[in-house]
């Protein structure tokens, strides 16, 4: 019986102190290759190492065995002592290994569920596999339902729709009430940590023009560089918010740097454009009050974390919708896995068949010389129909017992019946 | 109600539910099988007009009923020739729940089959028709658009962001959804006004009789005219033209459906169906 063994330590059963130990060990990379490739037991392998989790993958037909090789390696990749291992390991066998990679895959493990590097980074895994050639036939099919599943996760749930950060959230906000930001104009006000980022974040998000003001001009300047955008005082702060359709505040003022009469002046003038204010700063520098104006829209930090929030579990009901395809596509990985198993018994009937046409036309040679080409082509065609038809339903019959309780039973009676061995070849005659 | 318009009911019904579903849900299946019951529905609908087109020899639009039955019809016509520009699902829940219910206040506002006014027929009676039909059938979608507009400024303001994943439209687009349907729908109606001079000429002789349907009507077009004004030359936008534009809606309203229905002058439905 082919076996599947995954063993792991990921950020849910170890501390960053472990987890780095193993990202950081020296050449890795080559160790485990060679491990692999060196192993009796081991017949495919592959390992996924990321900052969250570091995980060996083989399939052996001895599941003892192999998981000794991969403890050792664990160990001495680790450096740590077997007893201390152990409990932080995860160990997954089989349907559940391969839900866990599929999982993975469709980052429905990840510290922040639905992120997109993870698959990536194990598509990259499973390319370094394949350069060592430590992957075969069912590895290769598992990592390709993998990239299957989590496209399939990605499109069919809103896994990683929304937001899950602050200033990811402002961008999102911006689009439910501008639609694009390309044509729009942002300002940030203040030199906040947190603002200069969000502002990133608008510039990605394809904003046309952005402003930067700063009680102190040469602040301005020095932060408007590497943002690409135009400085200002603060005391063009009017003119500006006239301008702008997002305004980002985070500055260090004790009080409201954006009053409630000022926005009123400023939108009458702006006529009723709308504008979207997020205040980032601690404490609040624009007036809460704004909000009553028309076509005003202001969030402040706490505004934006609760936005975070809710996406946040957004995503874990996307995720429990998600566990429904994996759980489909787990089912249709085991039925080829169940079908692998008679595939050498069929694969031996037709080589035993091909063997005895190639012996039977031998021994006619003599009669087979004199014919024309066209009649030899006849007769081959001929031998070979006569032949194939006659395993043809043995063959459909053992692919339709695949995956039933009593498998082994016909795969036995079959081979038995032909006389060919456990592998498929044909026991030489005595 | 007969049973087309029953089938018609039943699927736009049907489909508004379904979009509102996928709203929630995001599920594609449901916007495929909504699309497909409203396009349905519609089709059913347009069937059954013309069986009565064919029944009454000409538009079949003479009293209450039959209003609000081809002001729906023209509603979903424009509609569907908006839906494949704009693909809003949270409008196409509103609007074709918007549609069914109209069909319901067709079906329990019949009355039996009467014999219609002979005025009812010609060229500029179907010019006068349509245009002024289509004109309120885009007023129908620029309210819902008004409406849509001031929920989804309502869910931003209070900050009830639950809906934020209910994939809800920006507020640009629905403005601009707005934009687009007032101004056509003003040229529409200004141009069923128009024909409606024409017709009343060559039916009545006179082009203007101080008829309460007509004298609102003309109110009514100076309500939109305002609006459309503030838009385009005050650049009015958002909220305060979102509230406007309800409060036209509910002018016409009254213009198209009360003073009908209250009896006075030739344009009453009393006099159109030879009632007492």
């Amino acid at each position: 019986m082919t076996d599947i063994l995954l063993l792991g330590v990921s950020y849910k059963t170890a501390p960053v102190e472990i987890r780095e130990r193993f990202a950081q060990a020296p050449d890795y990379n080559r160790r485990i290759y060679s491990s692999f490739r060196g192993s009796k037991v081991i017949r495919e392998g592959l390992f996924l190492s990321t900052c969250n989790r570091f995980e060996i993958l083989t399939v052996s037909e001895d599941p003892k065995g192999a998981r000794e090789e991969v403890l050792d390696l664990f160990r001495s990749i680790g450096g740590i002592e077997r007893d201390g291992l152990v409990p932080l390991l995860y160990e997954k066998r089989n349907k559940e290994a391969i839900a866990h990679i599929f999982r993975v895959a469709s980052s429905l493990d990840s510290m922040v569920i639905g992120e997109p590097q993870i698959l990536g980074q194990i598509k990259e895994a499973y390319r370094s596999a394949t350069e060592h050639k430590t992957t075969g036939v069912i590895l290769n099919r598992l990592m390709h339902r993998a990239f299957h599943t989590a496209k399939r996760v990605r499109t069919e749930t809103g896994i990683s729709e929304s937001a899950v950060s602050v200033s990811y959230a402002a961008v999102e906000l911006a689009k439910r009430i501008f639609n694009e930001l390309k044509g729009k104009c942002a300002l940030l006000v203040g030199a906040g940590e947190m603002g200069e980022l969000a502002a990133k974040h608008l510039v990605k998000g394809g904003i046309s023009r952005l402003l930067v003001a700063n009680r102190n001009l040469s602040k301005a300047v020095e932060l408007a560089l590497p943002l690409r955008a135009i400085p200002h005082s603060l005391e063009e702060l009017e003119d500006l918010l006239w301008q702008a359709d997002i305004v980002i505040v985070s500055t260090g003022a004790p009080d409201y740097v954006i009053s409630y009469e000022l926005m009123k002046s400023t939108s009458k003038r702006r006529r009723d454009k709308p504008i979207f204010l997020i205040d980032i700063s601690v404490p609040r520098n624009v007036d809460p009050k704004v909000q009553k104006i028309h076509n005003t829209y202001l969030y402040d930090i706490d505004d934006l974390k609760g936005v975070v929030e809710t996406n946040l579990n957004g995503r874990r009901a996307e995720a429990r919708r998600a566990e429904g395809i994996i759980e489909e596509e787990v089912l249709k990985y085991i039925k080829w896995l169940e079908t692998l198993e008679v595939v050498p018994t069929i694969m031996g009937l037709q080589r035993k068949v091909e063997d005895i046409i190639q012996m039977e036309l031998k021994k006619s040679k003599a009669f087979i010389q004199r014919l024309s080409d066209e009649e030899k082509e006849q007769l081959n065609v001929l031998v070979r129909s006569i032949a194939e038809k006659l395993i043809n339903d043995p063959i459909l019959f053992l692919k339709n017992k695949s995956g039933k309780r009593n498998l082994q039973m016909y795969v036995d009676i079959a081979q038995q019946l032909f006389n060919i061995n456990q592998n498929g070849n044909p026991i030489k005659e005595r | 109600m007969s049973i087309l318009l029953f089938i018609t009911f039943l699927s736009l019904a049907t489909a508004s539910l379904l979009l509102w579903l996928f709203v929630e849900r995001q599920r594609r299946v449901l916007l495929r099988v909504g699309s497909a019951l409203l396009y349905l529905g519609f089709g059913v609908w347009t069937l059954e007009l013309v069986l009565r087109y064919i029944s009454y020899s000409t538009l079949p639009v003479y009293d209450l009923s039959s209003s609000l039955f081809f002001w729906g019809w023209c509603g979903l016509l424009i509609f569907t020739a908006f839906n494949s520009r704009f693909k809003l699902s949270v409008f196409s829940f509103l609007f074709v729940g918007c549609a069914s219910l109209l069909i319901i206040l067709s079906a329990l506002t019949a009355t039996p089959k009467a014999p219609i006014s002979p005025y009812l027929k010609g060229l500029w009676f179907h010019l006068h028709v349509v245009t002024v039909f289509l004109g309120i059938g885009m007023f129908l979608i620029s309210s819902t658009a008004a409406f849509l507009y001031l929920w989804v400024d309502h869910l931003l303001k209070k900050k009830r962001l639950s809906h934020m994943r209910f994939k809800l439209p920006s507020l640009a687009i629905i403005d601009n959804m707005g934009h687009y349907s007032i101004t056509l729908g003003f040229f529409f109606y200004t141009v069923g006004m128009l024909t409606g001079l024409i017709y009343s000429h060559a039916s009545f002789g006179r082009y203007w009789q101080w008829d309460p349907k007509e004298v609102w009507s003309l109110l009514t077009w100076i309500l939109y005219a305002i609006l459309l004004h503030e838009r385009l030359a005050l650049g009015w936008r958002g909220k305060k033209a979102s509230v406007l534009t309800l409060i036209c809606f509910s002018a016409l309203l009254f213009t198209f459906l009360g003073i009908g229905h209250m009896g006075r002058g030739y344009h009453s439905f009393k006099v159109f169906t030879g009632g007492p």
